[in-house]
């Protein structure tokens, strides 16, 4: 083996080759996804608004503290208070038919956006999102139902969705035909979700974690008008 | 100061040296090849059962057999426990087992630890498949969560899962004691088979290790000694990840032996930088571990994000192995004569060996597995296709496709060298890879398809009353065409496995080559980079393809995190 | 100077990995999963102990 190796050959080579799969950072990059600034462009305004693969996530960061259970304004629901909450939505919000159509209570506070939010809320502005404060949903999973299970909701309206699961792990997922958009809910810890729908349409909502025998029928219903 | 010292040439030739691996396993002790005989036969049972269950979950979620909620999550958990746990698990110990006795010239060391280990092993698999068939189905993770009303389950099948565990650490620790004891008795130095075995035997420990802090709270509680296991959905992700990472280690130990094997070929990089990538494996895998955990909704965002960029890492170790092996292989065709243009030496390759095109497909399964699998490493894409059927419908390339495939390859190496009999149908035997990777074609691109759309990974009625979106149906019914597909042609290969077990043709097994070390005559390798910037393109083209179907949806969503 | 095996050096270089690991799961609060402590400490001890008869050979 005196004779020079061939690049190709050569250990260093076949090394970094291995590292080939690090290549896919630049697409990452590219959307805006990546997790390093490096090479990291800002998705544009379009791309914010469509699918929310530009998910920004709300102003508290540190949700893994626990400290911070219990807290209600800006800041994470508690499972109790989730409970009071949710049974309160219900009470008043549900209709003669069953479902539920949340609407903006008056005395709701005027949100002051960040730099952060500047950005948002003027791509929000031309794709005809409000850029009022979330209405509040509650919605609450259990086996094996949603509660609510028919919602009724509108287009543009930003709605802030604060989940949890009631016994076992589920999920909630929304189909929109070509994709769906998931959520895996813990027993007793409230995940929030701001959402607004861009089109009108009837979606389907169904458990995505097998939670027992009756799983296959745990569905609702988002209709947006 | 110290320095570490690097061989290649000579311990290169040293294996060389050593003839094929069937030789040496024919010239077993007795016992030994009784004892291993054993695990291949317990193994093949394991995957006769998580094959039929499998293909009886693919029929019913696509719809062509009824089965009522009970027995439909029943059959999945049976799946998973049989396939995952005690297939990939047996077949794993039968091969480390073999290519720990083929580094001994006296065979097998501390056999105690095996007998007890096949006790124990065999107890753990009755009483897992038991407890699915008998109890409340949990899935195959056992999720205590589900059964709250029947603790029994959670005991029985927690208490399988540790069986295993401890069957694992038994024969792990057989395989160590063995090749440290055939180390060369003047340098102490160990061939690159007895240094991946030693590696690998380790981490089985190590993940026997995780089964217990997974599942020993879980059967605790059941016999109410202790708290109900709260935090079992976060150690079942840190177990997991060494669960799925472990096959794939063993699939490229085993690749770099069939590649001994079949065509004579030594590493053209010296067994020493075969040791530094068998051992990177060990290095790559607890970084690469979060993101099981995406859609996690306690998991921080900061965790989220530097989870994704380690994930970045996951292939390194086998795409490291991959051009090893194709461009050692490359090498020694090209030196042999001079192939017409760049692929020309790939058809000169010994396609007939059924050995050999199991192996083949196991690679092309390997490199279309990751073109997805890195799909699911952009935390981004976790609410759109984590728990769908994206997810089993990517990972049957390894599960099937890769690892499998390897195992039956490594079977059909070490079964003719146990019991004397020849290949049934070599020519058959050879094809039917084949059809398994088309079968896996249509099963996963149905399978991936219906995910992206959303379909739910375990939920077996997906019509929801006629509120799912069109198209779910259409594609379910391709999924369970692919797994009809593939699961006839892994069961053509079964039964000629299992025909060299019993009635088969006494005979001379597939020719094995005498290795020799390659030697790197100047001569380029060009095959194994391009299939790996190949490989980096249709991964960018996959997940530039999601990032626009995420971008397609009609919601503007922000958040998705729990507070506590 | 004195020489380690390569064998030896690389089962070093794992157990240093996992502790490190371990390490960094156990004084990182965002993380908050102790299972990983326990899981990457016992490996880093396991391949710790398995290098001693890879040191030991010379």
């Amino acid at each position: 083996m005196s004779q020079e190796r061939h690049f190709t050959t050569r250990r260093g080579f076949v090394a970094a080759m291995g590292f080939g799969g690090l290549g896919l950072y630049v697409t990452w990059a590219a959307y805006g996804a990546s997790p390093l600034p490096f090479f990291s462009t800002h998705a544009s305004d379009d791309a914010d608004a469509h699918g929310g693969h530009m998910m920004r996530m709300a102003e508290d960061t540190d949700h893994a503290d626990p400290s911070m259970s219990g807290m209600h304004e800006g800041g994470p629901l508690s499972p109790v208070e989730f409970t009071r909450r949710h049974a309160e939505f219900l009470t008043r919000f549900q209709e003669a038919d069953g479902s539920v159509r949340p609407v903006a209570v008056p005395a709701a506070p005027v949100h002051e956006p960040d730099s952060a939010m500047a950005g948002h809320d003027q791509a929000a502005i031309k794709h005809g999102i409000s850029t009022a404060e979330p209405i509040e949903v509650y919605f609450l999973a259990g086996r094996f139902s949603f509660e609510p299970d028919r919602l009724k909701l509108r287009v543009g309206q930003p709605y802030r969705f604060q989940m949890m699961a009631s016994d076992v792990a589920h999920g909630a997922s929304i189909a929109f035909g070509q994709a769906s958009r998931i959520v895996r809910l813990r027993p007793d810890m409230v995940t929030t979700l701001d959402l607004t729908f861009l089109q009108a349409g009837t979606h389907l909502v169904y458990c995505t974690v097998y939670c027992g025998p009756g799983h296959d029928g745990m569905r609702g219903l988002i209709t947006v008008v | 100061m110290t320095e570490i010292t690097f061989p290649a040439g000579a311990a290169n030739q040293a294996e060389a040296d050593r003839g094929p691996l069937s030789a040496r396993i024919a010239a077993l002790p007795r016992v030994d090849r009784r004892l291993l005989l054993g695990f291949v036969c317990v193994s093949l049972l394991a995957l006769v059962l998580g094959l039929g269950f499998g293909l009886t979950t693919a029929l019913a979620r696509g719809g062509m057999i009824a089965l009522d909620a009970d027995s439909a999550y029943r059959v999945l958990t049976l799946h998973g426990t049989s396939a995952f746990f005690w297939w990939l698990y047996l077949a794993q110990v039968a091969l480390m087992i073999g290519l720990a006795a083929g580094e001994s010239t006296e065979g097998l060391k501390a056999r105690p630890l095996i007998i007890a280990g096949v006790v124990v092993l065999v107890s753990g698999l009755v009483l897992s498949e038991g407890t699915a068939l008998l109890r409340t189905p949990l899935l195959y993770d056992a999720n205590p969560d589900l059964g709250r009303e029947d603790p029994r389950a959670v005991a029985g099948m927690a208490g399988g899962h540790l069986l295993l565990a401890l069957g694992l650490v038994l024969t792990s620790l057989a395989a160590i004691v063995t090749v440290l004891r055939a180390r060369d008795r003047v340098t102490g130095a160990m061939t690159a088979m007895g240094f991946g075995v030693l590696a690998w035997a380790g981490f089985l420990i190590v993940s026997a290790i995780a089964a217990v802090n997974a599942f020993l709270p879980n059967l605790l509680w059941a016999f109410g000694r202790g708290a109900f296991p709260a935090d079992a959905a976060t150690e079942w992700h840190i177990l997991f990840h060494n669960l799925h990472y472990l096959p794939l280690m063993a699939t490229v130990l085993t690749w770099y032996a069939l590649t001994q094997e079949t065509t004579g070929t030594t590493s053209a990089f010296g067994s020493g930088f075969s040791k530094v990538v068998f051992s990177s494996y060990l290095v790559f895998v607890p970084p690469t571990s979060l993101y099981h955990m995406f859609l996690e909704p306690n998991l921080a965002e900061s965790v989220r994000v530097t989870g994704s960029l380690l994930s970045l890492f996951v292939s390194v170790p086998t795409l490291t192995a991959f051009l090893v092996i194709v461009s050692s292989l490359e090498l020694a065709t090209r030196a042999k004569g001079t192939p017409a243009g760049l692929f020309g030496w790939i058809g000169r390759l010994p396609w007939g060996n059924p050995a050999f095109s199991a192996m083949g497909v196991a690679i092309v399964s390997t490199l279309l597995g990751l073109v997805f699998a890195f799909v699911l490493i952009q935390e981004k894409f976790a609410p759109l296709i984590s728990d769908t059927l994206f997810v089993p419908g990517y990972f049957h390339f390894f599960a099937v496709g890769a690892v499998t495939e390897t195992f039956l390859a490594g079977f059909l190496v070490i079964i003719p060298a146990l019991t004397g009999r020849a290949v049934w149908q070599p020519r058959l035997m050879a094809a039917m890879p084949w059809l398994v990777l088309v079968g896996l074609v249509i099963f996963g691109a149905c399978g991936m398809l219906a995910g992206l759309q959303g379909v739910p990974r375990r939920t077996f009625d997906i019509a929801y009353d006629g509120a799912a979106p069109a198209g779910w149906h259409a594609l379910m019914v391709g999924f369970a065409v692919g797994a009809m597909v593939f699961a006839s042609g892994l069961a053509i290969e079964l039964f000629g496995v299992l025909r060299m077990l019993v009635g088969g043709k006494r005979g001379v097994p597939m020719a094995a080559m005498a290795p020799r070390p390659a030697g790197v005559p100047g001569g380029a390798a060009w095959t194994g980079p391009i299939a790996v910037v190949l490989l980096v393109a249709l991964m960018t083209g996959a997940t530039i393809g999601t990032f626009e179907v995420m971008r397609s949806l009609p919601i503007v969503v922000v958040g998705g995190h729990a507070g506590h | 100077m004195r020489s380690i095996p390569l064998e030896a050096g690389l089962v070093l270089g794992v157990a240093l990995v996992w502790a490190v690991l371990a390490a960094v799961y156990r004084f990182s609060p965002a993380l908050g999963m102790p299972g990983y402590v326990r899981v990457w400490g016992a490996g880093a001890v396991m391949f710790l102990a398995l290098a001693m008869p890879l040191l030991r050979w010379r």
